[in-house]
């Protein structure tokens, strides 16, 4: 009779709705309906962060570009590594030096495109490529750099945030952007 | 003392409510149904493109709330029926599919409110070059304001932001490709 009423008492308790036990106990495989909604909504946090990072460059909008890094976030591109807000700000005032950083750009677009996203908890993984488009001499838009950005996120004070950005140039090569650079900064 | 502990009585029964007002924004079907609201309007961004390139124009027009505007530096085209003049006027009457340009869409930003949305997305036309090639011919930036119409996303204002020609830049170019033919 006693161990009756004690196993009634184990089976009541481990019933009752929202028990930490039980939720733990279920198959990792079959998420919650408010796991799976979590990760929906992570996906488009993610995407949106993915173009958001275009919209403040193209915007020269320094503060909002910064606050999509994590602190300790780093932005890498071959053997040039910047980590931490301050860093990243003095590589986009050193992109902005020479041209006027207020009002809109309309001599450059970047297309955020094949965002690839994956979700473990609070990290994530994101693979996505750009297209930087400027304007040509007849005003045309004209495709000059192309590449691939892979990133690793965290949810960091409940947001998400870029703990790394690793830029992969495509077309051209890094050698061959320098030396077109070093041409426009000469023949103007 | 009465009157204090009636007051700390009524404040305590008080609290709640509040609490669980601000806690169904938050609730699984308030969350879902943003979700929901999101790929819903990424879904208009890229019919618009698919319906204007494939010269559907009554999908196309049917995006638009009845009062709905189109806009780009050149005017403004209000309400379903001038926004299908203003098709007819620049691209023709619709009759099929057409392959001498198309729209890729892209960079979508959404912010919902409720039944109300904003979005910003790119677009880059493609058009066929003289030998037949794709080549990049206008890119450009939407701006639109939604509305919830009868349980359905609709389009109640377009702006058309052409970056790159200029208006001026691209009646060159025409005019120029035109006398050289």
């Amino acid at each position: 009779m006693k161990r009756t009423a004690i196993a009634l008492t184990l089976l009541l308790a481990g019933a009752l709705p929202g028990h930490h036990a039980v939720i733990a106990a279920a198959p990792a495989t079959e998420a919650s309906i408010e796991q799976r909604l979590q990760r929906a909504e992570d996906e488009l946090e993610i995407r949106r962060i993915l173009v958001d990072y275009h919209w403040a460059l193209d915007h020269r909008d320094i503060d909002a570009y910064v606050a999509l890094f994590a602190r300790n976030g780093e932005w890498i591109n071959g053997s040039i590594v910047r980590k931490g807000p301050s860093e990243i700000r003095e590589l986009l005032e050193g992109l902005f030096a020479n041209r006027p950083v207020s009002g809109p750009n309309r001599e450059s677009l970047h297309l955020t495109t094949n965002i690839q996203v994956d979700v473990q908890g609070d990290r994530a993984e994101a693979r996505s490529r750009h297209l930087l488009i400027r304007r040509g001499p007849d005003g045309r838009p004209v495709p000059t750099l192309s590449g691939r950005y892979e990133d690793v996120l965290i949810r960091e004070d409940g947001k998400w945030k870029i703990l790394r950005r690793v830029d992969f140039p495509v077309m051209p090569t890094p050698e061959e952007w320098q030396k077109r650079m070093a041409e426009r900064s000469s023949g103007q | 003392m009465m009157t204090i502990r009636w007051f700390l009585a009524a404040a305590l029964a008080a609290a709640p409510v509040p609490l669980a007002a601000q806690a169904a924004p938050d609730s699984v079907e308030a969350r879902m149904q943003r979700v929901e609201d999101n790929l819903a309007i990424r879904r208009i961004l890229v019919d618009y493109a698919a319906f204007l390139d494939g010269r559907d124009f009554d999908a196309y027009v049917a995006l638009f709330t009845p009062d709905g505007e189109w806009t780009n530096s050149a005017g403004s085209h209000k309400g379903q029926a001038a926004i299908r003049q203003m098709l007819e006027k620049t691209v023709g009457t619709g009759s099929g599919p057409n392959r001498t340009n198309y729209h890729l869409i892209s960079n979508p930003r959404i912010d919902l409110d409720g039944d109300r949305a904003t979005a910003t997305s790119r677009y880059l036309v493609v058009m066929r070059g003289p030998d037949g090639s794709p080549t990049p011919g206008l890119a450009g930036v939407y701006r639109d304001e939604l509305v919830r119409q009868d349980g359905e996303w609709k389009i109640r204002r377009r702006v058309a932001d052409d970056i790159m020609p200029t208006p001026e830049e691209w009646r060159k170019i025409f005019s120029a490709q035109r006398s050289g033919q």
